[in-house]
This record gives C-alpha cells, sequence and structure tokens, in this order.
C-alpha cells in the first residue's frame, strides 16, 4: 500500500517545523504509513481552526483539527496540542484506518463534533491502541539517510539544556563519508561536548540534519557516555582544558569571543567556505 | 640515517682536516662542522656541541639567508654572522661543481669576529676549489 | 592589522609546500636544497621553511608556515609553531611506515597538541590503501587524541581549505558558550 500522505494548513511556523521533523524522523517506517506532503492531494490535512468551523482544503480526505487540551475530544479528528511524536503517531494510526475502511462505512468526520456511533469506523479509529501499545519506535536515522529539503530549522525549538555529548573517537570514513558538512560537525564534537541545539547554532545547519548524524555517531558508539548537562566545557584533543579563548588570544590578548568569531568568519569567507 | 655523500673522498679528508686546523689555531673556536645544504654533517671538529644538530641549523641558517639575499637581489648568499651576547657563529657558503655545503664556526666570546671570518672564508675557497 | 599563523608540518614528501601554494596568494618562499638523503627519493627538501599567505577581507593576514619534515630539524618545529593559530600534520601514505611517522610528529608536537587545533591530512590513499584512514585515527585513538583525519591531495586547492576548515572548527568550538 502506498504511502499516505499528511499535510499541514495554516500552523504557526513552529508547530508545523515540529511537524515536518517528526514526520521525516519517523514516516514511512516502523509501522507509520504516513509521509508528509507540501502539496495536494492529501489523505489528511493538519488543521489549525476549530472542528466548527473547518477550512475548505482541496483534494483532501480528512481534516485533523488541532485543538487545545481542553477542547480535545477522542478520534481522529482531532489532536491536542502541545504536539508529540506519539501523539500524532497514534492520530495518524487512527485516521489511517478510517480511511482504509471500505467507502459505505466510512462516516464523515463525526469524531470531531461527538461520541460516534460505536459500529462505525470512526468508533474504530478512536479506539485505536493508545501509544503505550504501539511497537517502540526504534532510534530513526540510519546511516543511509539523507535530509529532505527542509526550511531552516527553529533551533528555539531544541532544548538548549539538553545532554551534551562529545566524540571518542574520530569517526571512521564511512561514517563521514567526506561530508563536508559531517566532517565540521565531527570536529565541533571532537573539540567540545555539545547537543543538537548547540550544533545547529554553532553550524547553522538544519535541526534534522545535526540530529541525524548524533544518531549516526550514537549507533556508532563513538560518543562518550559521560553527558554533561550543565553547560558546554571545552574539551581539548587530550581532554584538558584548552587555553581559552583558544589561541586566537594569544595573537590578540585583548579578543573578546565576539571578536574572533568574526575573525573566523573572516577566514570562511576569504576561503570561499 | 643514511646520506648520499656528494663529496669526492679527497675532499671530505680535506674538509676533516682543514676543520681540525680552524679549531686547533684559532683562539676562541670550539666548533667547526661542515654541511651539505640539506643538514648532514660531511667533516667536524668539536669540543661542544653535536655535529649532526649543528649541521641541520647550518643548512636552515643558510637557506634562510639564501631566500633574503634572493629577494632582496643581492645575488648569490656568501656567509652569515649570528652576534650573539657571550660569543658568535658564522656561516658560510661553498658553491662546488659536485655539491653545495655549508661551514659553520661557532666562537665564544673572547674570540675575534675578523680572525675567524677570514679563517672561515679561506676555508671556504679552499674547499670549493679542491 | 594583525597576523595569524597556521603551520603545516609532516614528513618529507608529504606535501607541504604544495599545500601550502594551493592556498597562497603569493608564490611561496621556499627554502628547499638538493637533497642528500638516499632513503627519500625527492630531488629537493625543505631545510628552512615555507612561507605563504593570505589576507583577510578586513586586512588581516594569515601567515603559513612549512617546517623541515626530516626530524634533524625538530628545532624548527618548536619555532615555527609559536602562537600559531593551528596546525595541520600531512603524512605520506607511501612512504614504508607512515604511521611511525605520524608518531614522530604527534611525539614531537605533544606539548602543543594539548591545546593547538590540527588536522591530520593523508596523501596518497588513493595509490597506497594501506594503512587506511581508520588506522590512522586508530593511532590517534592510541595516543589519546581525537583530531580530524581526512583523505586528502593536497594539489587540490579544495582539500587544504578542508583541512584549514577543521582548524576554524576547533577554534569555533573552543568559543562556544564564551
Amino acid at each position: 500500500m502506498p504511502p499516505l500522505k499528511l499535510g499541514i494548513h495554516q500552523l504557526a511556523a513552529s508547530e508545523a517545523i515540529v511537524v515536518r521533523t517528526l514526520m521525516w524522523l519517523y514516516g514511512g517506517r516502523d509501522g507509520c504509513n504516513w509521509v508528509f506532503a507540501d502539496a495536494p492531494p492529501y489523505d489528511a490535512v493538519l488543521v489549525d481552526a476549530p472542528p466548527d468551523a473547518p477550512p475548505t482544503i482541496e483534494n483532501t480526505r480528512h481534516l485533523v483539527h488541532l485543538t487545545r487540551a481542553a477542547h480535545a475530544s477522542k478520534g481522529p479528528g482531532s489532536l491536542s496540542r502541545p504536539l508529540g511524536a506519539d501523539k500524532l503517531r497514534q492520530c495518524l494510526h487512527q485516521v489511517e484506518a478510517l480511511l482504509t475502511a471500505s467507502p459505505a462505512a466510512r462516516t464523515n468526520e463525526p469524531a470531531e463534533t461527538g461520541t460516534p456511533p460505536a459500529s462505525s469506523p470512526a468508533a474504530s479509529a478512536a479506539n485505536a491502541p493508545a501509544p503505550q501499545d504501539l511497537p517502540t519506535l526504534p532510534a530513526p536515522l540510519l546511516p543511509v539517510l539523507t535530509p529532505l529539503d527542509f526550511p531552516t530549522a527553529c533551533a528555539d525549538l531544541l532544548p538548549a539544556d539538553a545532554p551534551r555529548h562529545r566524540l571518542k573517537r574520530w569517526p571512521r570514513a564511512a561514517v563521514l563519508r567526506a561530508d563536508p558538512k559531517r566532517i565540521r560537525m565531527a570536529t565541533l564534537l571532537s573539540r567540545r561536548a555539545l547537543n543538537i541545539h548547540d550544533l545547529t547554532v554553532l553550524t547553522g545547519y538544519d535541526a534534522p540534519e545535526c540530529q541525524v548524524f548524533m544518531q549516526v555517531l550514537r549507533s556508532s558508539d563513538l560518543l562518550a557516555n559521560d553527558v554533561l548537562p550543565r553547560g558546554p566545557e571545552p574539551v581539548s584533543a587530550l581532554h584538558a582544558p584548552p587555553t581559552a579563548p583558544a589561541v586566537i588570544a594569544a595573537t590578540i590578548p585583548s579578543a573578546a569571543p565576539s571578536l574572533a568569531r568574526g575573525l573566523i568568519a573572516s577566514f570562511r569567507r576569504r576561503l570561499g567556505l | 640515517m643514511s646520506a648520499t655523500m656528494p663529496l669526492a673522498p679527497g675532499a671530505t679528508s680535506i674538509a676533516q682536516r682543514e676543520a681540525q686546523d680552524l679549531l686547533d689555531q684559532v683562539e676562541g673556536v670550539n666548533t667547526v662542522v661542515v654541511a651539505t645544504v640539506d643538514g648532514f654533517d660531511v667533516a667536524s671538529a668539536l669540543r661542544t656541541g653535536e655535529a649532526a644538530r649543528v649541521a641541520a641549523m647550518a643548512s636552515s641558517i643558510s637557506a634562510i639567508s639564501a631566500v633574503v639575499s634572493q629577494e632582496a637581489r643581492l645575488g648569490r648568499n656568501k656567509s652569515v654572522t649570528i652576534d650573539t651576547e657571550a660569543g658568535f657563529a658564522v656561516v658560510h657558503s661553498v658553491y662546488r661543481e659536485d655539491a653545495e655545503l655549508v661551514i659553520i664556526a661557532i666562537a665564544h666570546g673572547g674570540a675575534l669576529l675578523g680572525q675567524v671570518n677570514y679563517r672561515v672564508a679561506q676555508f671556504a675557497r679552499t674547499l670549493a676549489s679542491a | 592589522m594583525t597576523e595569524y599563523k597556521i603551520v603545516f608540518t609532516g614528513s618529507m614528501g608529504a606535501g607541504k609546500t604544495t599545500a601550502i601554494g594551493a592556498v597562497s596568494e603569493i608564490p611561496p618562499i621556499v627554502t628547499d636544497v638538493t637533497n642528500n638523503d638516499a632513503s627519500h627519493g625527492k630531488e629537493r627538501t625543505t631545510v628552512g621553511l615555507d612561507f605563504g599567505q593570505f589576507t583577510l577581507d578586513n586586512g588581516d593576514r594569515v601567515r603559513m608556515f612549512g617546517t623541515p619534515g626530516q626530524s634533524r630539524f625538530d628545532f624548527l618545529w618548536k619555532i615555527l609553531s609559536k602562537n600559531a593559530i593551528g596546525m595541520v600534520i600531512l603524512a605520506d601514505n607511501s612512504r614504508p611506515d607512515p604511521l611511525a611517522e605520524l608518531r614522530v610528529y604527534l611525539e614531537g608536537f605533544a606539548d602543543e597538541l594539548a591545546t593547538l587545533p590540527c588536522a591530520i591530512g593523508v596523501g596518497r590513499l588513493q595509490t597506497h590503501a594501506s594503512p587506511s584512514l581508520d588506522d590512522y585515527i586508530d593511532e590517534l585513538a592510541r595516543h589519546q587524541l581525537v583530531l580530524p583525519v581526512l583523505d586528502v591531495d593536497v594539489r587540490q586547492r579544495s582539500d587544504v581549505i578542508l583541512l584549514i576548515d577543521t582548524l576554524l572548527a576547533q577554534l569555533e568550538a573552543n568559543l562556544f558558550g564564551e
């Protein structure tokens, strides 16, 4: 069966990114038969509108209303905030059950307005297994994955205080695949314990891309187990504190970190990086 | 470490004899080394130091001096004098047909710079035509 | 105007002079002379230093110094690496024991490598597959070092720039959070 297509309509930018990221991470694998679609036709669309005022979206089979928790109702017609991987997955599972039922038995979104008839597919979908009954999602992102063409990730969505990790050893060539982006991320991690938020800030790369790579490193057992939750601590090649701010200070003793960052940017411009 | 010695054996023995004479006859000189341009010692007479290390340093100094004279368009480099608090060193180039060499003489403060310069230059001429 | 220094070191024939030439905006100054070392097939060898530079858009200059490769010139290694902002160690994989030669530089620059950003560029891997890049990584791990190790051809400007970019990334990581 080809994957079902999920779109979004008038979601806030931050929520749109969350949905795209979750679908990119989990869509199309491990029991989730949905993929994100940028354009119709859609099998379902996640909309930021109350159930009693559904928007008209062409080439759409089903609407899922994103609601506040107080207004949430069970079933495939709504999804309560805050967005989360398991909630989204369960909702899509319910919608899939609804859409794959026979056309004669399919009802037109009764779940948004009230309890569906017990014998209806919507009811069946509403009674779909709770998140804990679904197979546990494995750690995504095998080395064969490549990032989709995402808009620039909103680093604010990523927890800045998530545990940080650093490289235990330089990754093998098969992990880096001669990719300059991976090489840069690995280099940063060789020097300092970082999390995905830190990587996105330092590199400007999309959050999914940084997460892919961190997962690849983790699955290759290259990340040190000593997580550092409190804040970045610089580590040298020999894991001793470097002279801060690095060796640049030796040549410009009065250099502030911002000046040094400007210098590095100037370097990159000159070299065409 | 192996090196392909570019000098004829006769030239090598002349270099050794001249180095020893310089050390014995010039007041204040305590190290004389003849080196290839890439830093291998060919002949040496020393009261102090290691010939291999001195040879490497001499070749570096000579090479950097050669760059200076080229950049300044002053022709071929002949010699360099390193003047220090407690003495001096003279580094002299030797241009032979079969090889380029470098002579370094290191002296303490009691030596006369002019005398050492003269003797090293004489050594270089002798070795160039040997 | 401020000046910064990047040092290129590594075994004879590894491509230090070539690497500097690939990036320098001026014809590099070289102090190479006739090679009398029978263990190397090269005609010429660096005995002083190689020098190249490029200018940043704010007028600051980056000077690149290449050291002689042979250990008898190690007195120059310390001098040339003083106040450098980063170091590139180049290896020639066609040598009889390139890992042993790498060890010479890891040990010779052990003090500097405690803090100085450094990257390892391995050349001639395409024609000499052994030791592999992974063997170099293992060698670094034996020295408790986690440094970028890249397969490079220093005749390609892009490869030399990639090495310099890893130095910049290490500097960025050092500065992060300050």
